[in-house]
């Protein structure tokens, strides 16, 4: 079996200074032994709340941070002492909304970029637009267009043409559809999984979107403050939850928080929950309830919900999925 | 040496495409030494008169000397500035985590990407006040000119040390802070480009000779002063730059070397 991105119990604490006068030093334990296997052709997708450690995982793997134990490899470069081999043979796409220069084309930023890696001449020019072209970014005049002009579709398209700029194995990407339209988030998916399943690229991606992961990655692995508390194909990660239903409420303009919300649900229901609001005020909550207890559950629930001054909008039971195993493990506020 | 080049080739095509793009960054790039010496002309003036100007600097034709000289002081600053700025600038516009994780080496990128940009900064800035230079010295101070342009390229070789400073300690403090934009100001003020550099305290005038600028200056003064070309003036300028220049890199090319080892142990960009 041929692993191209080996991570093995990568540790990393950060230090944070806080305080003028008075100095106070935290230290905030991002990673504590995290290790994973990646195969070649594999999309491979990390999950799991904020701060779990998902982008510390990439930032080490992308060489941008060094960890404090342990070790990665990439196509059997090591990512500390090897590290301008493994700027090589990767392609990353960190945060889609910055990241070019304002004043110039999406043409010539990609062009910019290819320099930096050595690419030159007509090889860089065909390079340029087969990724542009790639991403979908010619149709929508991309190539000509100021990055200052870009809406953030086009952002994220240009970002991801970006990693795949110099053809390499192994793409990294962290949250590339984050803020993104349904059609365009969806196009940027079956892009990957094209990569992944045609050119036999290995994809590594971390995302908050589960049903995205559950969309195209072929293994995952759940995140939770530092640790990988499973990892598994989508499949296999969902007979965790076979047992058991998924209740999803949708209530309007609760009084209190989110996390609030799911504190009450863990105290008085002493369920897992994952709560969201939306920008319109929506609030979603998910819990995973056994089989068999879901109308009591809901009963209680929306007693509950009342309570905070919430108005009911929907209560259903739905199809177990992705986001019920990690309610299951690591149910909490995301 | 394949990402040295790679890393200014990059460089230099972001830069030619911003000047392309935008058109009011290319006006003040050619009309800025103008801008300058009609600043320090108006400010002069309101102090004394431009004969007293000319016996106070010792220079025989002062307006020359104000326009050459601004040129002279916007060139070799600028190398400092682009080398300090590039990382924070990179930074604003959240092209520095990419530009880490390419293949140059950061300190490559942050030396070697600089340096074609403020070589045509500086070639255009020179050029800019040639028309003034031809039609109050004709084809001597042409030559002249072309030969202070030497003069600040070769001046720019130890800059680079200082800029990487000025980087290095940016980077240090938290990625945002700007040395560069106290550091500029002083070495204009130490190096006497609009006055002589003999009004200034003892102590001043001794750091001032720590930089490579004085003896820029002090050419462009010499040239503009002389009918004939003094060359063994010339000859020694040129040997303390160079000198200047391998003093300056190797001390201080570790400082950004342990400034990316910092930086790559907090993390490039945040969470």
């Amino acid at each position: 079996m041929e692993y191209t991105i080996i991570a093995k119990d990568l540790e990393k604490t950060y230090v944070v200074k806080r305080g003028l006068v008075r100095r106070r030093i935290e230290r905030v334990k991002a990673l504590r032994g995290v290790s994973f296997r990646v195969r070649r052709g594999e999309v491979y997708g990390i999950v799991g709340p904020n701060g779990a450690g998902k982008t510390t995982t990439i930032k080490i793997l992308s060489t941008l941070l060094l960890p404090d134990k342990g070790e990665a490899h990439i196509l059997g470069y090591n990512v500390v002492t090897e590290a301008q081999r493994v700027r090589e043979v990767i392609g990353v796409s960190l945060t889609v909304e910055r990241g070019f220069f304002w004043k110039l084309t999406g043409y010539e930023n990609l062009k910019y970029f290819g320099m930096l890696r050595g690419l030159r001449g007509k090889h860089l020019e065909e390079r340029v637009n087969y990724v542009l072209d790639l991403v979908g970014l010619k149709k929508l005049g991309g190539d000509k267009k100021f990055f200052e002009e870009y809406s953030l579709g086009m952002k994220a398209r240009l970002s991801i043409a970006r990693a795949l700029l110099h053809n390499p194995e192994v793409i990294i990407l962290d949250e590339p559809t984050l803020g993104l339209d349904p059609p365009s988030a969806r196009s940027i998916r079956e892009l990957l999984v094209k990569l992944a399943k045609e050119s036999r690229k290995t994809v590594l991606i971390t995302s908050h979107n589960m049903y995205e992961i559950e969309q195209i990655c072929d293994r995952v692995a759940v995140i939770d403050k530092g640790r990988i508390i499973a990892e598994d194909t989508v499949n296999r990660l969902k007979t965790m939850v076979s047992r058991e239903v998924s209740v999803e409420i949708e209530v309007l303009k609760p009084r209190v928080s989110t996390s609030e919300i799911a504190e009450l649900f863990s105290r008085e229901l002493s369920a897992k929950v994952i709560v969201n609001t939306d920008e319109k005020g929506l609030t979603r909550i998910k819990a995973l309830v056994p089989f068999g207890e879901d109308a009591e559950f809901i009963h209680r629930a929306v007693a509950v919900l009342q309570r905070t001054g919430a108005k009911l909008r929907s209560a259903r039971i739905v199809e177990p999925t992705l986001e019920d195993v990690f309610i299951k493990l690591a149910g909490r506020e995301r | 040496m394949r990402y040295v080049v790679a890393a200014m080739r990059a460089s230099f095509y972001s830069y030619m495409c911003e000047l392309k793009n935008n058109w009011g960054f290319a006006f003040f790039m050619v009309f800025w030494p103008y801008l300058m010496a009609f600043f320090m002309y108006g400010l002069g003036t309101m102090l004394g008169s431009i004969e007293e100007y000319s016996v106070k600097m010792n220079v025989a034709n002062p307006m020359l000397y104000i326009v050459a000289s601004s040129s002279i002081m916007m060139s070799s600053i600028g190398i400092v500035d682009a080398i300090a700025r590039e990382m924070i600038r990179h930074r604003w516009l959240g092209t520095l985590p990419y530009i880490m994780a390419s293949p140059p080496r950061f300190i490559v990128y942050a030396t070697a990407g600089p340096i074609p940009v403020a070589m045509f900064s500086s070639l255009v800035s020179v050029t800019s006040v040639l028309p003034v230079v031809a039609l109050l010295e004709g084809l001597t101070g042409l030559i002249k000119m072309f030969i202070v342009l030497a003069m600040i390229y070769l001046a720019m070789l130890p800059l680079v040390g200082i800029g990487v400073v000025a980087a290095g300690i940016s980077l240090l403090a938290g990625e945002e802070s700007n040395i560069a934009g106290s550091l500029t100001p002083f070495i204009i003020l130490v190096s006497g480009v609009f006055y002589p550099q003999s009004i200034l305290p003892y102590v001043l005038q001794v750091v001032g000779r720590a930089f490579p600028l004085i003896y820029v200056v002090e050419a462009a003064k010499v040239l503009a002063t002389y009918e004939h070309l003094p060359l063994r003036f010339l000859y020694t300028t040129v040997g303390v730059l160079t000198a200047m220049s391998f003093l300056y890199n190797t001390v201080t090319s570790p400082i950004l070397l342990a400034a990316e080892k910092k930086v790559l142990r907090r993390g490039v960009y945040e969470e």
